[in-house]
Formats: structure tokens, sequence, C-alpha cells
């Protein structure tokens, strides 16, 4: 597999969410009234639970598959991300296949949250170390923070993508816990 | 209560308290996701169809050294000088390599002080230095005695700015450049410490000072005119 055909697909669907993260704030600050949101409101879980797995996988091809060693800030953002998938995956099949009561249990909505704002964050940090350096800072060239194994589109870096999807996460089980 | 009661029914991420859309509309939507993301792969795939490894080919090159690798520079901070580099006063190896045309480039004792940058086109502090170094030359500032070379290493066509031609000419950036081979030949010769790494050779192609990480620009003419001093 041609590892950038991998990273602009990847990007491409970084963007993909991202548009559905504008759309759902949009959405919510206006009052609703986006059919698309409304279709989109009832599968919200498996959307999430998509979007993690789909940024679980990715980052495991990019460190094995492409060979992009991860730095200390990309393992932090893993710890967050990993235990989503499988928290995510675990609710759609309790829903789908079960009593459901898991997957309509507030615990999930709030662990979810909490966890994918924490991610957030370390992500949004992560691409502030990649665009700012004052006098003295390098690039380690063993397992660099810094550095930018990608950049599609001129913005689209490893972190940034992984911040998209984590204010993805976010913001759709926030809208499962504020909905009218 | 009322609210915490409503909040508890519809606070799971979508599995509880929705109102059913109906299965039609839910399934037509997964198909127009699922279509969404085989437009995407396409698009990746013939986007990228092609321009693959051409580039590689003409990237990383072959080096050679001549002389002694300089010892590692010590951790103390981005400049290293007389006062704590061993390595000062010491004759830095010649590289003999070539350009992005193919050329050949000699960095070698001439009787004229040189600065060497060593930077990788996925480096964000590169990125940032290169400009700075520029605009000094372009306002004047270098000393004319001293000359300003870039080593192009640590090249991966998968990382980002690729290739570092493109980028450097996008920079207007005027100085020779060396590219460094697959092994980081170059780049080893100078005991480095991260990029940008840059090593001051008087004309006597003796080390002056090394610097490690991004500088500004007081600080990097600073370094010239003290490797042009000798």
């Amino acid at each position: 597999m041609d590892v950038r055909a991998v990273t602009l697909f990847l990007a491409l669907l970084a963007v993909m969410s991202g548009s559905l993260v504008v759309l759902a704030v949009g959405s919510r600050l206006i009052g609703d009234r986006f059919l698309f949101l409304n279709l989109v409101e009832p599968l919200r879980l498996e959307l999430i639970a998509a979007v993690a797995t789909t940024a679980a996988l990715g980052s495991l091809y990019l460190s094995e598959g492409a060979g992009f060693e991860p730095c200390r800030l990309c393992w932090a953002q893993r710890a967050a991300m990993y235990p989503l998938a499988v928290i995510l995956i675990g609710a759609v099949i309790d829903k789908r296949f079960a009593s459901g009561r898991i997957a309509a249990s507030s615990w999930l909505a709030n662990v979810v949250g909490l966890v994918s704002v924490v991610g957030l964050g370390i992500a949004v940090f992560h691409r502030y170390e990649q665009s700012q350096g004052g006098v003295g800072s390098l690039c380690d060239p063993a397992v660099p923070c810094a550095a930018r194994w990608l950049n599609h589109f001129g913005f689209m870096t490893i972190p940034t993508m992984a911040a998209i999807g984590f204010a993805t996460i976010a913001v759709f089980s926030l809208r499962a816990r504020t909905e009218p | 209560m009322a609210s915490q009661q409503r909040s508890q029914q519809r606070s799971a991420t979508g599995g509880g308290g929705q109102a059913p859309s109906s299965e039609g509309n839910q399934k037509v939507l997964v198909a127009l996701a699922l279509g969404a993301v085989l437009v995407l792969a396409a698009v990746a795939f013939f986007v990228t169809r092609g321009d693959g490894n051409e580039n590689d080919l003409v990237q990383p090159a072959t080096v050679e050294i001549v002389g002694e690798a300089l010892p590692a520079m010590p951790d103390v901070g981005p400049i290293a000088d007389a006062s704590n580099d061993s390595a000062v006063g010491t004759v830095a190896p010649t590289l003999i390599g070539t350009n992005f045309e193919g050329d050949e480039i000699r960095i070698e004792p001439d009787g004229r002080a040189k600065a060497l940058y060593f930077v990788a086109h996925w480096c964000p502090h590169c990125q940032a230095e290169v400009p700075v170094v520029q605009g000094l030359i372009n306002d004047g500032q270098k000393p004319e005695t001293l000359d300003v070379y870039a080593i192009s290493t640590a090249v991966d066509s998968t990382r980002g700015n690729f290739p570092p031609d493109v980028w450097l000419d996008s920079e207007e950036f005027t100085p020779q450049v060396l590219r460094d081979d697959s092994e980081l030949t170059a780049y080893n010769s100078v005991g480095p410490a991260g990029f940008p790494f840059v090593v001051y050779l008087d004309a006597d192609h003796q080390v002056v000072a090394r610097s490690a990480g991004t500088l500004d620009a007081a600080q990097m003419q600073a370094l010239w005119n003290a490797a042009a001093e000798g």
C-alpha cells in the first residue's frame, strides 16, 4: 500500500469528520434545523465508534505500516483513543445485539466525553508543539514530537487528525448529554 | 429533577431515548457514508498515483568524507563554543557530494569561512530557520569572507514538505546545497545534536562554534562574524 495514498485518505476522512463537527456545532447554535444532522443523531454512537476505531487503526498503520515512530505525545493520545475505540465498539454491540442499557447509560456519555476532551487537549498541545519553536528549538532526529511526519493541505498533520477525531467524539457525545 | 431524568434517558451517545428514525432513512445514511468513504479512498488513490518515488532517485545522493569526524556536540544549550566544546579549534572533515542538479559540491579548506546548515525538509524548526538565513543574506548581513552552505539531510519521501529542493526553491534559498546520503554520512560526521544543526568554520576550516536548534537573526549574525574573523 502506498503510504501517501493511505495518509491522504486518512486526512480526507479527517476533513469529513471535521465538517460534521462544524455542522453539529453550527446546527446546535441555530436550533438543530439541519435535516442531515437529525438523521445522524440516531446513529451517533455508531458514528463516534467508527471515528475512534478508524483513528486507532490509522495510528497503528502509521507506526507499524508506514514506520512513523510515535513520540511521547502520540502515545498519550493513543492512551486516550484506544480505550475509546474498545468502549464504543462494546457499546455498539450492546445497542445492536443486547439490552442496550450500556449504550443508553449516562456514564458512557460522561466517560467518553471526558476522555475525548482530555485527548483533544493533548492533541492540540501536540499540534502547538509542531507549529511553534523559539530560539533553541530543534528536532530530535530520533523521535521528535515537533516533527511533522506528514502534512496534507498545509495543515493536516497527525495530531491535527487526532484532534479532529477527539473533537468529533466529544461533540457528538456532548450533544447526547445536552439535547433539549 | 425532571431535567435529570430526561438527561439520563438520553445521555447515552445515541443509545437510548431517541425518537426512532425510520430504518429506511438510517440505511440510506449508512449507504451514503460508505459511499463517501469509498469516494475519498478513490480520490486518495488517484491523486497519489504516479507521484511516487521518482523524486527519491534524485534526493539523497552519495557523499564522501575526508578527515576525522567531529566529536558529538556537548549538551550545553543551543550554542557550543570554545568555552564548552572540545571540537572547537579542530579541523572539520571535508564533505564532497552533489547538489540537486548533480553538480559536484566540495566543502573543503579553501581559505574562506563557512557556516554549514544541516537541515531536514520535514523539520518545522529547519523550515523556520531557512528564511532567517536567507533574510540575513538578502539584507547584506553576511560577511564577505564567509560562505553559507546547506546540507539537505534525513530526506524521507513519506514525510512532510518533500522534496527538499522544491522547499528550498520556494524559500528562494541562494546558498549552495549539498545532498546527504541515506545513511546521513555528512550529518553524522559533524557530531550533530538535532535539526537544524550548524557548524561554523573559520578560513582554516577549523571549528569556531556549533549550534543545535533555531537561532534568531542576531545570534546567527554574531556566529557568522565570529567565523569570518577566525
